[in-house]
C-alpha cells in the first residue's frame, strides 16, 4: 500500500543529502523464534503453532534523518516484518521543525502514541520484554498522517513532555482496513527522578469493516425485511378478517413484526464499525530504583454505536536488575461486558412467535386462504428465533483474557539483548488456556 | 583507639576497587553556574542552555571508554545499555537524537577548547588548562 510513495520519499531524501544535509542512518530489529507449548493441535497462541516460527514476530527498521539545517529535519522509518512477509512499510515520514528550545511540531506519518509504548512498540531493544503486554498492546495500527506538536519543559525538578497530535489514518491492521478520521490526540508524560508518569486521551471516527460485524449486520438487515414482509402478511390477514377474532389477532402480530422489523433495519449500522466516535485513553506508571522495576498501565477505550465492546485492560511489571540482567513477571488483563448497545433496543418477539406457534385458527385461515402464504407463521416463528438467536450470542460475547508472563533480559552487547520468555494466555470465557515460548535478540544500530 | 580507625578507614578505601574520577569541563570562558541537575538534564538531552541562556552542545566520549561508562553511572544513573535504549525511544519517535561521540579524549579537549558552547566529560587524569573543570564524580 506504502509502496507507491516509497521511491518518491527516497528521491526526496536523497537530494536532501545532495543539497549537502547530513544524513544519519539507525536501525534496529529483532530476531524472534518461539513455539506454543501445552496448546491443543491448530490453535494458536500469540500467532505461535506448536512448531517452531522464527517469522511471527521478527522485524527490522531503518531510519534516516536528514538534518536540513536551521531546526528543520526529515525523517522516514521503514519496518520489514516477518509476520507481513518482510515486506517494507513506511512507518514513520515527516518533517520536523525546532520552532524554539522547547517547541517541535511535526508534518507528515507519525505513529499514535496510544498507550506508552504505542509509538516504539517495534523497539524492542527500548524495553525488558519480547514484545509488549499483548492484553494491552493486542492491535496493529499503522501510522497517522497529520501534525503532531511535542512541548518539553521542566516543572521544577519534574520534566514534562506534553504531545498534541490531530491528523488521519487510512490503512491496514493486519487485514482488515482501518480508518481514523478527525483524530485529534494529547499525551502528557512527567518524569522525576526514578518515577514516570504518564496519562493519554485520544478521540477519533472509526471505520473498520470487521468480518464479523459485517455478518451481524447483513443478517439484521435480513432478518428485519423478512419481518416486514412477514407483518405484510399478518397485515392482509387482518384487513380480510376484521371484526373477528383472528383478523384482530392477527393485526397485533403484524404492529409486533413490523415493529421489531423496523428496530432491525435500523439497528443494522449500530452493529458495523463505520464512522463511529471512539475514544482511548490510557494512566501508565513507571518507578526505575535500580534493581527494583514497576511498570503498569491501565487503557479503556469505547466505540459507539458499533460491535466493538467498552474495553479496559491493564497490565503489571516487576523485575528486578541486577547488572545486565534482569528478570520480571507480567500480569495482564483484557475484560469487556456484552455489548447490548445494538441488541437492546430490537424487542423480545418470543411471545408472539409463542401465541403465533398456538394459534391453531391462525394455521386454519392461511390455509384456507390460497392468496396467503400457508408458511406465514413458521416463517414468522423462524425470524424470531434467529433474531433471538443473535442476541443471545451477543449477551454471552464477553471477554475476559489474562495473560501471565516470566521473562528475562541480558544485555550481552553494547548493542544487542537476549531475551526469553515464557507465557500463557488463559481465556476465561471459553476456557481455552496455551503457553507461549520465546527468545529474542533485539538490536539497534 | 583513633589509630585503629583510620587504618579501618584507609583499609576501607583501598579495598575499593580502583575507579577513575570522571571530570565534566567546558570551555574557560563559560561563566554559568552548572549544578548537578543541570548535568543530567543537558546529557539526556531535557535542557540544551546552560542556566546564563548561552546555548549548550553536550559532547559523549565514544563507546569503549572507561569514563563513560563512569559517567553514566554516576552522572545519568544509567548504565551503557539503558542509555542506548533510553535513546532509542527518543530517536525511533522522533523525539530527540543523542549528542555526537567523540572517539579520543584529545579531540573531546581540543573541541571543548575551540568551542564556548560545549560540556563534555573526561577522566580526571586527562584534563589539561586548555578547559574548565565543573564537576568532579
Amino acid at each position: 500500500m506504502n509502496k507507491l510513495k516509497l521511491p518518491v520519499m527516497v528521491a526526496l531524501l536523497a537530494s536532501a543529502a545532495g543539497s549537502s544535509a547530513e544524513i544519519n542512518f539507525r536501525g534496529f530489529g529483532s530476531v524472534v523464534g518461539g513455539h506454543a507449548v501445552s496448546v491443543d493441535e491448530g490453535q494458536s497462541v500469540l500467532g505461535y503453532t506448536d512448531t517452531i516460527n522464527f517469522k511471527q514476530d521478527s522485524l527490522m527498521a531503518l531510519q534516516m534523518d536528514a538534518d536540513l539545517d536551521e531546526g528543520l529535519s526529515a525523517t522516514m522509518q521503514l519496518i520489514s516484518r516477518g509476520k507481513d512477509e518482510f515486506d517494507v512499510n513506511v512507518e514513520w515520514a515527516y518533517l520536523t521543525y525546532e520552532v524554539t528550545d522547547s517547541v517541535q511540531v511535526s508534518a507528515g506519518r507519525i505513529r499514535i502514541p496510544f498507550y506508552r509504548y504505542s509509538d516504539f512498540l517495534d523497539v524492542r531493544y527500548a524495553f525488558n520484554w519480547v514484545t509488549a503486554p499483548a492484553r494491552v498492546y493486542s492491535f496493529d495500527f499503522p501510522g497517522m498522517d497529520g501534525l503532531s506538536l511535542l512541548w518539553n519543559t521542566a516543572l521544577g525538578p519534574v520534566d514534562s513532555s506534553f504531545q498534541v497530535m490531530a491528523g488521519s489514518l487510512d490503512g491496514y491492521t493486519g487485514d482488515t482496513p482501518i480508518k481514523f478520521d478527525n483524530f485529534v490526540g494529547a499525551v502528557w508524560i512527567g518524569s522525576w527522578e526514578w518515577l514516570t508518569g504518564r496519562a493519554s486521551y485520544n478521540q477519533s471516527t472509526v471505520s473498520l469493516p470487521l468480518s464479523d460485524a459485517e455478518n451481524i449486520a447483513n443478517s439484521y438487515t435480513a432478518l428485519g425485511q423478512g419481518m416486514q414482509d412477514v407483518a405484510q402478511g399478518f397485515g392482509g390477514v387482518a384487513q380480510g378478517f376484521a371484526g373477528t377474532g383472528v383478523g384482530s389477532r392477527a393485526g397485533v402480530y403484524a404492529a409486533g413484526f413490523n415493529t421489531v422489523g423496523q428496530a432491525l433495519v435500523a439497528n443494522a449500522d449500530n452493529v458495523r464499525v463505520y464512522e463511529d466516535d471512539g475514544f482511548y485513553t490510557s494512566l501508565g506508571i513507571g518507578v526505575d530504583k535500580g534493581s527494583f522495576l514497576l511498570d503498569a498501565e491501565w487503557i479503556y477505550y469505547e466505540l459507539d454505536d458499533s460491535l466493538i465492546p467498552d474495553t479496559s485492560a491493564y497490565y503489571l511489571t516487576l523485575g528486578w536488575r541486577v547488572g545486565p540482567t534482569v528478570i520480571y513477571g507480567t500480569y495482564s488483563r483484557e475484560e469487556s461486558d456484552p455489548n447490548t448497545a445494538f441488541t437492546s433496543p430490537v424487542p423480545d418477539l418470543s411471545l408472539v412467535a409463542n401465541a403465533i406457534q398456538n394459534d391453531a385458527e391462525l394455521a386454519q385461515t392461511l390455509q384456507a386462504v390460497p392468496s396467503l402464504p400457508d408458511d406465514l407463521g413458521a416463517t414468522a416463528i423462524g425470524l424470531v428465533a434467529n433474531t433471538e438467536g443473535i442476541r443471545a450470542a451477543m449477551n454471552s460475547q464477553r471477554t475476559d483474557i489474562v495473560n501471565t508472563h516470566i521473562g528475562m533480559r541480558w544485555d550481552f552487547h553494547p548493542s544487542a539483548a537476549f531475551k526469553v520468555a515464557y507465557e500463557i494466555t488463559d481465556n476465561r470465557v471459553t476456557d481455552t488456556q496455551g503457553g507461549v515460548f520465546r527468545t529474542a535478540i533485539d538490536f539497534v544500530f | 583507639m583513633k589509630r585503629i580507625l583510620l587504618s579501618a578507614v584507609l583499609g576501607l578505601t583501598i579495598g575499593m576497587p580502583a575507579l577513575a574520577d570522571v571530570v565534566v569541563i567546558v570551555h574557560p570562558s563559560n561563566a554559568a553556574s552548572i549544578s548537578e541537575d543541570d548535568i543530567g538534564r543537558l546529557f539526556l538531552g531535557k535542557k540544551n542552555k546552560f542556566s546564563d541562556g548561552a546555548k549548550a552542545m553536550p559532547i559523549y566520549l565514544a563507546q569503549g571508554h572507561d569514563a563513560r561508562e563512569e559517567f553514566n553511572k554516576k552522572a545519568l544513573g544509567k548504565s551503557s545499555s539503558q542509555l542506548k535504549a533510553y535513546w532509542s525511544k527518543l530517536i525511533f519517535t522522533g523525539k530527540g537524537t543523542p549528542p555526537d561521540a567523540l572517539g579520543s579524549v584529545e579531540d573531546v579537549i581540543a573541541k571543548v577548547s575551540a568551542d564556548p558552547s560545549a560540556i563534555a566529560y573526561i577522566d580526571a587524569g586527562s584534563v589539561t588548562d586548555a578547559v574548565k573543570v565543573v564537576k568532579n564524580y
